[in-house]
């Protein structure tokens, strides 16, 4: 009988390899895969402390996979690259301490190589008294050079619901479907008013200071047909905060998703490969890929 | 010493002079005794209301009366309301965020936003952004008395337009570099029609403009998309002339 049931698995999991060799290049099917490994098989994972080469296993570190969060895409094309946040509770001092790490995981040649943690957070959440408690957050450890730029940083403090949902928009976002740019230089023809900062299919506007003139072209443009692709959510512009007077934003890209840390705005965005590497407060998050993806803060001047 | 001929030559320049200033002085004595009775000729005191609930807010009993007189107000907004050929340079003077900085924190909506309207002959113009009453006629109603609104001049009742804080404070024109620095989106201003500045959105109490700034005009078509010389230099000298 257990002879039985074990063949019947190894069927089911030789199926599942099947579909995800030929899938392997959708962002969901390797972020499924992880996931699995994570939970089903995390003993076949090693993973790498910060600032240190010595791979251990997750009983080494504390980390129960089971706590760890769906994966999130932090680089597409060649070379995927997944983050993974997990939170596991620990004595530290005597006292009850919520520790979360943050693991980079790439995958090559068909399979996970060793997850660097970039970063360790401690929160204490220990009660102060039976009706209360006070949250104490210990300085967070990081890995000390690559991967580790705002889209890192920002995932460590994002909230568990923005977590999932950036995975829910990673999952649903599909690289081997060419994404039509070609619409987006008919955004750049137009002369974009300085104090509009992002557009959205539904016509509303983010803003900052400056003028508005030129604002009914955009809208007007929005509601002609096709003026955006399916995938875009409207179309958002890099803008750095100066601290007098201001900048104008710089050219539009499709938004993909947006999602606030920390009390900052951040975007994904789509953009042609030229216009992703002339900013530079944009991280890549792609490689090898027709286009560029980009996150980038939104610091708007107001 | 003068001559008896430089003297004769002299008087009747002097004679000019006097008769000149006696006109000058009978005409401040005519209008002394307005003043001294509260009431001044040459100017006029209005109130301006953002919307039909302003103007019942301020007037409960007249909840009527403000809802014909808006209706006048924006029955008399084509013809009076200032045109541009160009969408940009309308929406270069007068877009804003028209929402009390609701949306300073987040995404704008369309409704938030005020941007020019087309006419039916192909310009641009401001919307209809509230008008102003003359307050007398305000005054009167309590008396119950309540002139048609039809009846009243430009001066007594005329819709105005909002204009963005950006226009005012640029300092393009007449090499006149303002002290502003709040180029935003999120403020705005009531002008009139001919451009004259009434004051900033948080408007509120009555305003005291002399009656040929009050005069409404015909509408003014504004060409090309030069800013010199057009509707936003008018309101911000007029902007700074009320502040001086």
């Amino acid at each position: 009988m257990v002879k039985r049931t074990f063949s019947a698995l190894t069927l089911v999991a030789c199926l599942f390899t099947t579909v995800t060799t030929q899938a392997e290049t959708t962002i969901s099917a390797l972020a499924e895969d992880l996931q699995q490994r994570l939970t089903q098989s995390p003993e076949t994972l090693r993973w790498l402390k910060p600032n240190k080469d010595e791979p251990l296993a997750h009983t080494d570190l504390g980390i129960d996979p089971e706590t760890c969060e769906a994966p999130v895409l932090a680089r597409a094309g060649t070379h995927p690259r997944f983050l993974v946040r997990c939170v596991n509770r620990a004595l530290v001092n005597f006292r009850v301490t919520d520790i979360q790490t943050l693991t980079s995981w790439a995958y090559s040649d068909g399979d996970w190589s060793t997850g660097q943690i970039i970063a360790i957070r401690g929160i204490d959440n220990s009660p102060t008294s039976r009706y209360s408690s006070r949250q104490v957050e210990y300085k967070t450890v990081w890995h000390k050079g690559e991967p580790a730029g705002p889209y890192e940083r920002s995932l460590t403090v994002l909230s568990e619901t923005d977590l999932r949902k950036l995975a829910k928009f990673w999952n649903s976002f599909d690289t081997g479907e060419l994404p039509v740019l070609e619409s987006l230089e008919q955004w750049r023809q137009l002369t974009w008013p300085d104090a509009v900062v992002g557009l959205r299919r539904n016509g509303q506007l983010l803003l900052q200071h400056g003028t508005l003139a030129g604002t009914s072209d955009l809208l007007e443009e929005l509601s002609s047909k096709d003026a955006l692709p399916p995938f875009a959510r409207g179309l958002i512009r890099p803008v750095k905060k100066v601290w007098r007077g201001t900048t104008p934003p710089g050219e539009p890209m499709f938004l993909l998703h947006s999602l606030r840390a920390n009390g900052t705005d951040y975007a994904l965005a789509l953009s042609d490969v030229t216009a992703g590497a002339a900013s530079q407060n944009m991280q890549r998050l792609s490689a090898g890929l027709p286009y560029e993806l980009v996150f980038l803060p939104i610091e708007r001047n107001l | 010493m003068a001559t008896q001929d430089e003297a004769n030559a002299i008087l009747p320049t002097r004679t000019r002079r006097q008769k000149r200033s006696q006109t000058a002085t009978l005409v401040l004595m005519g209008a002394t005794p307005f003043a001294v009775l509260g009431l001044d000729p040459l100017h006029s005191e209005v109130r301006v209301f953002r919307d039909l609930q302003a103007c019942q807010t301020a007037l409960p009993g007249a909840q009527d009366y403000c809802e014909t007189l808006n209706a006048e107000a924006a029955e008399r907004h084509p013809s009076i309301a200032p045109k541009y050929t160009s969408r940009h340079q309308c929406e270069s003077d007068f877009a804003h965020v028209t929402v009390n900085s609701s949306c300073e924190n987040g995404w704008c909506g369309i409704d938030d936003l005020s941007v020019c309207e087309r006419t039916a002959d192909g310009y641009y113009r401001p919307p209809f952004s509230g008008f102003l009453v003359d307050q007398a006629i305000l005054d009167g109603t309590y008396e119950g008395t309540k002139p048609a609104p039809e009846s009243l001049d430009d001066r007594q009742l005329q819709p105005v337009y909002s204009i963005s804080d950006e226009t005012l404070s640029s300092s393009g024109d007449e090499g006149q570099g303002s002290t502003y620095r709040s180029h935003t989106p999120f403020l705005w201003h009531y002008v009139m029609a001919n451009g004259q500045y009434l004051g900033n959105q948080n408007l509120r109490d009555p305003v005291t403009r002399t009656k040929s700034q009050l005069a409404a005009n015909t509408s003014r078509t504004f060409t090309g998309t030069s800013q010199r010389g057009g509707f936003g230099s008018t309101a911000r000298q007029s902007m700074q002339a009320a502040r001086s």
